[in-house]
This record gives structure tokens, C-alpha cells and sequence, in this order.
């Protein structure tokens, strides 16, 4: 993870908005999918055998996104865990289940941003989906992101402030 | 009981999930009309036909909130109403349920059981209010006869 700059009031704000996302990872993949996350190291990317990222927006004491990666493996049975059938990782499903996954985790970070007295409205989820796709976190930035592994592989998720989201590519 | 519903969510998975799950609930037997937004929903709506809704809250060209404030301007008797939510601030959740009449809400994610607890005491009125609806027109039918 990288590390955040403290002195001003948009990486206090963010500080916030990972503490959330980051709680609400285990959480919300325990409840909607059924699957014990633990933290692990992060090897840097998705692979190279095709990924899908989910992404939210999210608008409340300043803007940014939160988003949930995941290798084609993972994708698949993510999805199926979810949804309770099978879905192919280049099917139009696909990208209904990972946006869903962002939306619901993107509802409890709302919840628990409201806890802390920060109120925030959430974006409809897009859906990225590649043969190769690096997420790249700018050093020096208040961006982070976290892997975990689990049953059915390895997920990310992470927070982007407005100043890293264009690396995102 | 049969239940003619409509589902609306701008997501297909999430409209298949919300079916199956209510269909593995011991709710009712479902007949299901699916819609993608507020909209299509709009279009659709047959209060004739239609015996309960499940709506979205967030979807895009008219939002789950817009859409029943439409069906209850639209209505002429009551139409009992799901809102199937990520939103999880109670506040918000209140104020939408007073300000539409939103009769219950489902927080994602939900399972078939939670749907089941959450929504018996719904279906058991809407049977009962079918036992007394049937009795009254079946009293007025022999009366006429």
C-alpha cells in the first residue's frame, strides 16, 4: 500500500475513505458471496489472462472512486458465488455481477461513512473488462489499493482520489 | 397464493437473483415481468394485472424512488411495494418509505431465507386481504343471482 499524505484536508478525508472500503471488503464478500478474504501481498497486476474491474464514484467530502479487481479466474467464480450460476467471464452477465459486487460495497462504505458523520451519494457501477489490464497507484498520492486471496483466487480493492485516476489504464 | 410481479433493476443478474430467490422463498407462486429501469417499468405497469412490485432504488433514466412516485400518482388502489436497496442509511430508507409508501424494504444481499423472514408478514397480508376481497364479491355475485 502506499503511503498517504496526512498534512492537508482531501488525504484526511481519504484516510477515511480507505478505512472504509477496507472494512467493508471482508464484510461484504463474506455476506453477498460466501468467501473468507485474507489480506496477502500484492504482486503489482490483474495477470495477463484477461481481468474486470468494477468502479464507483463516489461524492460526499470530496469525490473519488472505489473500485474491486479481479482476475478472469477469480471473475468466474466470484460471479457464480454471487449469483448462485454459472457465468462466463465474456458474457454481458459478467459485467452486471461485478458492477453489483462494486454497488453493494459501495453501499456499506456509504453506511459507514455516515457512521464517521460524512455524507455521500454513489454513482451507478462501470464495469471495465480486458485481455490485460494493469492497475497502476501513482507513489506520493493518497491513493491505495489491497489485495486478498480467498477460495476462488485473488481480489483487489482499492480506492482512487482524483488525481491517480487516470493511471488507472 | 399466485403473485404476478415485476422486477425492476437496471441489472439482468440482480433481476434473476431477486426471481430466484423470492421463487426458493415459501412466499408465494410468482409469475415475474422483468423491467431495466423506471421507465420500461412505467411502460409496463398494469395495475389490473399486477399484484406487487420490486423496484431498484438506483437506476439510471428514472430512479426507484421517481418510478413508485409515479405508480402511486398512476394508482387506484394500493400496489404493495419492495424496495431492494444498497442503501443502507435508515434515514434515507425512512424518508423514501413515508415519502412514496415504500411497504418494505431488502437490503443487499439478501438470501431466499432473509427474503422469506422479511417479507412473510407482507404476504400474509396481501392472502388475507384476497380471502376478504373474494368473500365480499362472492357475497354480491349470490346476492345477485
Amino acid at each position: 500500500m502506499d503511503a498517504t499524505d496526512s498534512h492537508t484536508p482531501e488525504s484526511s478525508a481519504t484516510e477515511k475513505h480507505h478505512e472504509c472500503v477496507f472494512e467493508a471488503t471482508e464484510e461484504i464478500f463474506r455476506a453477498a458471496c460466501g468467501l473468507n478474504l485474507e489480506r496477502c501481498d500484492d504482486e503489482g497486476d490483474l495477470g495477463n489472462d484477461g481481468a474486470v474491474i468494477g468502479m464507483i464514484s463516489i461524492v460526499g467530502d470530496v469525490e473519488w472512486s472505489l473500485f474491486v479487481g479481479l482476475p478472469k479466474s477469480t471473475a468466474v467464480s466470484l460471479a457464480e458465488a454471487f449469483a448462485g450460476f454459472r457465468i462466463p467471464f465474456d458474457s454481458p452477465d459478467m459485467g452486471d455481477a461485478v458492477g453489483e459486487v462494486a454497488n453493494i460495497l459501495a453501499g456499506d462504505v456509504k453506511r459507514r461513512l455516515e457512521n464517521r458523520s460524512v455524507s455521500a451519494s454513489i454513482s451507478l457501477p462501470n464495469v471495465i473488462r480486458a485481455e490485460s489490464l494493469e492497475v497502476m497507484v501513482q507513489r506520493g498520492t493518497s491513493a491505495t489499493r489491497a489485495c486478498y486471496s480467498c477460495d476462488v483466487g485473488k481480489i483487489w480493492t482499492g480506492v482512487i482520489s482524483p488525481a491517480t485516476a487516470a493511471n488507472l489504464a | 397464493m399466485d403473485i404476478h410481479a415485476m422486477v425492476v433493476d437496471d441489472s439482468g443478474i440482480m433481476r434473476k437473483m431477486v426471481m430466484r430467490a423470492l421463487c426458493e422463498a415459501d412466499l408465494a407462486t410468482f409469475v415475474f415481468t422483468e423491467a431495466a429501469d423506471g421507465a420500461e417499468a412505467l411502460e409496463k405497469y398494469d395495475p389490473k394485472t399486477m399484484d406487487m412490485l420490486f423496484v431498484d432504488w438506483n437506476m439510471p433514466n428514472m430512479n426507484g424512488v421517481e418510478l413508485i412516485s409515479k405508480i402511486r400518482e398512476k394508482e387506484k388502489s394500493h400496489t404493495p411495494i419492495v424496495m431492494i436497496t444498497t442503501e443502507s442509511s435508515t434515514g434515507k430508507i425512512d424518508e423514501a418509505m413515508d415519502q412514496v409508501k415504500v411497504d418494505k424494504y431488502i437490503a443487499k444481499p439478501f438470501t431466499a431465507e432473509s427474503l422469506e423472514q422479511r417479507l412473510g408478514p407482507l404476504f400474509k397480508q396481501i392472502s388475507e386481504q384476497r380471502k376478504k376481497s373474494k368473500g365480499f364479491f362472492g357475497k354480491l355475485a349470490s346476492s345477485k343471482g
